[in-house]
């Protein structure tokens, strides 16, 4: 009987080692969206330096795009398990301060920062990057290309465009907002209806319409300025490129705070001090492929074709996060008539 | 009923279901907004709202109606599969049936991006038209419109209609159709007079299964559908739940959609009485029928050609693009993202997800058979009302929003199971919940094709419930609890929602590493990732394939 136990034994150990996995003592537990903590983002570069820095262990959690982590982070406020979070852009903002989750801190560097970035008077978030969406196309395809969201219009684009849908992406959400800068409650509706011809598909993120985009089904989708960069500086091409509307383009501001509720209040503040320190933002243009707040040294070479366009369209956080479900759903409903 | 391990099985089955599922979703509705306190969830007046909005009833009928046509077109395209399956042998036939399940297992954003390299405007279909006559327009334009959303649907469901389906023609005897034709009746009429009746069961149930799958569908919904004209109760959930961040919002209208799938469900699943036995009928060879001018045998093949078009297709273009590279301005051919891949570094998410993708894999594979053998032990010849409840106990969990039950059953584990429980754990029953109600779509039929009387004889004659199940139950369902079981691992290998959920480094899978990759614009490398995951599941196959035929417990 023996005999045949042992080997049983054996397997049960063996399966039990399978899924152990080592318990980290972490000091500090930040959240971000996966993108920025994928193999090929901003998160591991910065995060290891930070470690070495700190000499501490860090705990990243990175359960999916911006939206989601921040539910997250509202789910557990009355137990809050992080110390950060890091990625809420500039329409979310007013959404996290109405539900009281930032511990204020004020970072030495902000000086650095230019003031317009610096959207929170009372310094509950502070800013890490920046970037505008635009219109990025294919220069093979397309000699002659659209210089303003007028421009967009010309029936030669028929089934041309993809965009991202504004009901849930971000970047969609930022044309919605770009166009209701531009014309005013009163006519963006009239504009998105005579976009709507020339719009191949909507779809549900940034990484279907790219992806549309890059396999040569569009010669124009909804991206950021920066995206012509990645192709130089990765595939040696200038041929996609970013379109420079004279309208000016709709900026997202990303941010990072304290949560309330941190028991690492020290090492949570030496983290912000860090995230404006050149050892975080340098990595950021080539990683996160966004423009870094503070510019501790020049772009990198391949950022000469993203361009940094004049003006910036805005609207206040505080209405948008007032209006934004009374623009989606008058958004929805014309859309489909 | 002492020493039973079946009534282990059942317990922990329940306790899965219950804890997992159960309890937060019902803590969640009786709770009260994490976000307002003083508001409770469920509120009575935002589904009275939303209701008496017609453009709101419009999404609603669209959502039935595209899950509706999806799932009826999925059978009309399995149901001649299963009757092939069944009625030929041919060359490559397991081949056959791996490849029509292997879409499943992608993410749903590369089976967009398949069918756009292979459908689209510019992919390989129209490019190939047009160079061919000349044109200037692309000749096939199905996409960005109703048709696309269908396909895409059919093009990803109509597999599970062919397995379960083909499962239940396998059993029905040759005596019932042998007495129709000495009676005189045709080939259509003992189709429609006795074989029809007798897959209803299974067209029900695979209709549901396929129904549930489409009401979820999303990204196929507004990429394929060209995004604004259609739009469905689960694109709004997502509105709610992520954009705007309602969550009593994005609850009701879950539950809204969960309740009509719900009923639908109800309605469709009559535990009716099959009736089947075990069938020896020889099968045909389909090549020499081809060669005898069978009409059958050569609207056998068509499908088949068909069906590997579609199939096979988009599937194609993935693996071709995993081998091409963007440089200087064209495409190149390379094994460079598979070098990228398998290089050691410091840095390598992939190796790492690839580990805890197997390991996940396994482990839900694992937990889903042994819940599901418990639970199809409280199914199985029950009929009526009993059986009704456990099919909708068991499928419910696939009917709600993932992105709501993830928000209900992170509201409710909060501060309980963080830091006690290690977080593979969590995915793994998280994925066995979802894959369970596949699982007993799988083994259910065979298990109820033994007679009944044997689980009563045996009883008499006094035999302990292992041995009954060691002698008599393995080698019966041997080859459908194996493949049963290198389903679950497929599923598991491809889910994402819930994983996403509750994911941190420690639980990072193949799927969420190839999204992590097209963020940053790496599409060729996520395609890579891809073609890796849907070789693992391959070879899983054929592993499980090889033990059927060697692993003989008591012979």
């Amino acid at each position: 009987m023996k005999s045949r136990k042992t080997p049983v034994f054996v397997l049960m150990l063996f399966v039990a080692g399978i899924y152990l996995n080592p318990v980290s003592a972490a000091e500090l537990t930040i959240y971000t969206y996966d993108s920025f903590n994928s193999e090929w983002g901003t998160g591991p570069v910065v995060f290891k330096r930070f470690e070495e820095q700190c000499s501490c262990k860090l705990k990243v959690v990175s359960p999916g795009d911006s939206g989601t982590v921040l539910n997250r982070v509202i789910l557990e406020k009355a137990n809050p398990k992080a110390d950060i979070l890091l990625g809420v852009n500039n329409s979310e903002l007013e959404k996290s301060f109405s539900y009281d989750l930032w511990e204020p801190y004020r970072s030495p560097l902000l000086e650095k920062v230019s003031v317009d970035l610096r959207l929170d008077k009372k310094n509950r978030v502070t800013p890490f990057d920046y970037g505008f969406i635009a219109f990025v196309y294919d220069s093979q395809k397309l000699s002659n290309p659209p210089n303003s969201l007028q421009d967009l219009l010309d029936p030669k684009y028929k089934r041309k465009i993809v965009i991202e849908n504004p009901k849930t992406s971000s970047p969609g959400l930022s044309m919605l907002h770009w166009t209701i800068a531009v014309y005013g409650e009163e006519g963006y509706l009239d504009y998105w209806k005579k976009l709507q011809p020339n719009l191949l598909s909507v779809t549900d993120g940034w990484s279907a319409a790219y992806g549309m985009f890059t396999k040569g089904e569009v010669p124009i989708v909804l991206s950021y300025v920066t995206s012509p960069a990645y192709h130089l500086e990765y595939e040696k091409t200038e041929r996609f490129q970013a379109a420079v509307f004279q309208e000016g383009h709709y900026r997202q501001i990303e941010f990072a705070g304290i949560l309330k509720g941190t028991k690492r209040i020290k090492l949570a503040r030496e983290f912000i001090d860090f995230m404006l320190s050149e050892k975080f933002q340098n990595a950021i243009p080539l990683t996160n492929w966004m423009f870094p707040v503070v510019q501790h040294q020049p772009l990198p070479e391949s950022f000469r074709i993203a361009p940094q366009p004049k003006s910036a369209p805005e609207l206040n956080p505080a209405r948008v996060n007032q209006q934004n479900s009374k623009w989606l759903k008058a958004w929805s409903r014309a859309m489909s008539e | 009923m002492k020493n039973n391990p079946l009534r282990l099985l059942q317990i922990s089955a329940l306790l899965l279901l219950g804890a997992g599922f159960y309890l937060p979703v019902a803590s969640f509705l009786s709770g009260s907004n994490p976000l307002h306190p003083e508001e409770s969830f469920l509120q009575g007046e935002y589904f009275l709202e939303f209701l008496s909005d017609p453009w709101n009833l419009r999404v609603i009928g669209f959502s039935l109606f595209q899950a509706f046509l999806s799932a009826l077109l999925s059978i009309l395209v399995g149901l001649p599969g299963a009757w092939l399956l069944t009625h030929y042998d041919f060359p490559g036939k397991r081949w056959f049936r791996l490849l029509s399940y292997l879409p499943f297992i992608l993410p749903s954003i590369l089976v967009v991006l398949a069918m756009v390299l292979f459908f689209g405007n510019n992919g390989w279909i129209n490019r190939g038209l047009m160079s061919l006559f000349g044109t200037e327009e692309p000749p096939v334009q199905f996409l960005y419109s109703l048709s696309g959303i269908l396909i895409a649907h059919v093009f990803y469901n109509f597999p599970i209609a062919m397995k379960i389906i083909g499962d239940q023609w396998e059993r029905i005897s040759h005596k019932y159709l042998q007495a129709a034709r000495s009676l005189g009746a045709g080939n259509t009429k003992c189709f429609f007079k006795i074989t029809l009746p007798l897959l209803l069961p299974s067209i029900f149930s695979s209709f549901v299964l396929i129904f549930l799958l489409c009401m979820n569908s999303f990204a196929i919904i507004l990429v394929l559908g060209g995004g604004i004209r259609y739009t469905t109760i689960e694109v709004l959930i997502y509105q709610l739940a992520r954009i705007e961040l309602d969550f009593s919002g994005a609850a009701s209208l879950a539950f809204l959609q969960g309740g009509l799938s719900l009923i639908g469900m109800a309605i469709l699943l009559r535990g009716r009485d099959g009736r089947v036995e075990q069938k020896s009928a020889d099968k045909k060879w389909l090549p020499q029928k081809i060669r005898n001018r069978s009409l059958k045998a050569w609207f056998a093949l068509s499908w088949i050609i068909i069906v590997l078009f579609f199939a096979l297709g988009p599937l194609s273009a993935i693996v071709l693009d995993s081998f091409r590279k963007f440089e200087n301005g064209e495409w190149i051919y390379t094994w460079y993202w598979y070098d990228k891949l398998f290089t050691w570094r410091e840095n390598n998410h992939f190796l790492s997800s690839l580990w805890n993708s197997l390991r996940i894999g396994f482990g839900s594979a694992l937990i889903s058979s042994l819940c599901g053998l418990g639970l199809v032990s409280l199914m199985a010849y029950k009929k009526g009302v009993r059986r009704r409840f456990w099919e909708v106990l068991t499928l419910f969990p696939l009917a709600l929003s993932t992105v709501v039950f993830g928000v209900a059953w992170f509201h409710f584990y909060q501060g309980h199971l963080a830091g006690t429980v290690p977080l593979i754990y969590v995915v793994m029953a998280m994925h066995a919940l979802l894959i369970c109600p596949y699982w007993i779509r799988v083994v259910l039929p065979t298990l109820e094709s033994i007679p009944q009387q044997w689980h009563i004889e045996s009883k008499m004659l006094g035999k302990k419930p292992l041995e009954y199940g060691l002698r008599i139950l393995w080698p019966w369902l041997r080859k459908t609890f194996l493949i049963a079981f290198f389903f679950s691992f497929s599923l598991s290998l491809g889910e994402l929602n819930s994983t996403m959920m509750v994911a941190d480094e420690t639980v990072r899978t193949l799927p969420l590493e190839i999204y992590g990759a097209i963020s940053g614009y790496r599409f060729s490398y996520a395609s890579a990732v891809a073609v890796i995951l849907l070789l693992l599941s391959v070879s899983t196959f054929l592993v499980v394939e090889r033990s059927v035929g060697r692993f003989e417990l008591f012979k």
